[in-house]
């Protein structure tokens, strides 16, 4: 009975940490890709709100590029390569996903990845390094 | 300069946003902050490299307040758009590949 109990709590204490992951996840800006045909409007919310983010930053990025007269290696062409289709992609994406969110519908997990993919490609990219004076 | 102070005016509207409340006059303050946006986008386009987070913010901030009609919404949406458009009308100042060739070339070296 006292292994039992024990399992129990240990079972419990794993559900726990897998949730805690998730929302460490989460906070770290960790997005994972869905392997499921449909994701929930919610998850799709939190990564919808990251790549607004992440625009926004880019949207610096480009304007520290021009008025810095593209310093390198931030404003390298390979880097305003990576960013431009990143927020490409991630803007037909996004435009996607506007509505079932709004609706509170499952979101297609092609569109879904597709933003998580531009997200994870500007997380990568210099934008954060860029500082406009 | 005039990105300054197109940014200080939308500062003062984020800023005011918060504070709107649930009273009657939030209505019309509303409307107010959609027309003032409407009449400034000339310039928030031109200036949009500068003040597009601001701007978005402001949207944002109002879509999600609660308090706006369907009308005001579609309005929002609008403006949203045309900032969007305005961005992408930007992006080949800073496209390796633009048709014009790379914007950063001449200063690469």
């Amino acid at each position: 009975m006292r292994k039992l109990i024990i399992c129990a709590i240990a079972a419990a204490a794993l559900a726990g940490c897998a949730k805690l992951q998730t929302a460490l996840d989460e906070i770290k800006g960790v997005y994972t890709y869905a392997t499921t045909a449909t994701v929930t409007s919610g998850q799709a919310g939190i990564v919808a709100n990251a790549y607004d983010a992440l625009k926004g930053t880019a949207v610096n990025y480009g304007h520290y590029c021009v008025t810095q007269k593209f310093p390198q290696p931030v404003c390298s062409a390979s880097n305003r390569r990576a960013v431009i289709k990143a927020i490409r992609a991630g803007d037909a994406a996004r435009a996607q996903i506007e509505a079932p969110i709004t609706a509170g519908q499952p979101v297609a997990a092609t569109v879904y990845n597709t933003l998580v993919a531009a997200v994870q490609q500007l997380q990568a990219a210099p934008i954060n390094t860029a500082k406009v004076q | 300069m005039a990105s300054e102070a197109i940014l200080a005016v939308l500062a003062i509207i984020e800023q005011i946003i918060p504070l709107l409340g649930t009273s009657a006059a939030t209505a019309s303050m509303i409307v107010n902050i959609i027309n003032a946006l409407t009449q400034l986008l000339p310039f928030i386009v031109n200036e949009v490299s500068t003040v597009y987070t601001s701007v978005k913010n402001i949207i944002s901030l109002l879509q999600n307040s609660g308090q706006v009609t369907a009308e005001q919404t579609a309005a929002l949406q609008q403006l949203d758009a045309q900032v969007d458009a305005a961005w992408a009308a930007v992006l080949p100042q800073i496209d390796p590949d633009a048709a014009g060739g790379d914007p950063g070339a001449a200063h690469a070296s």
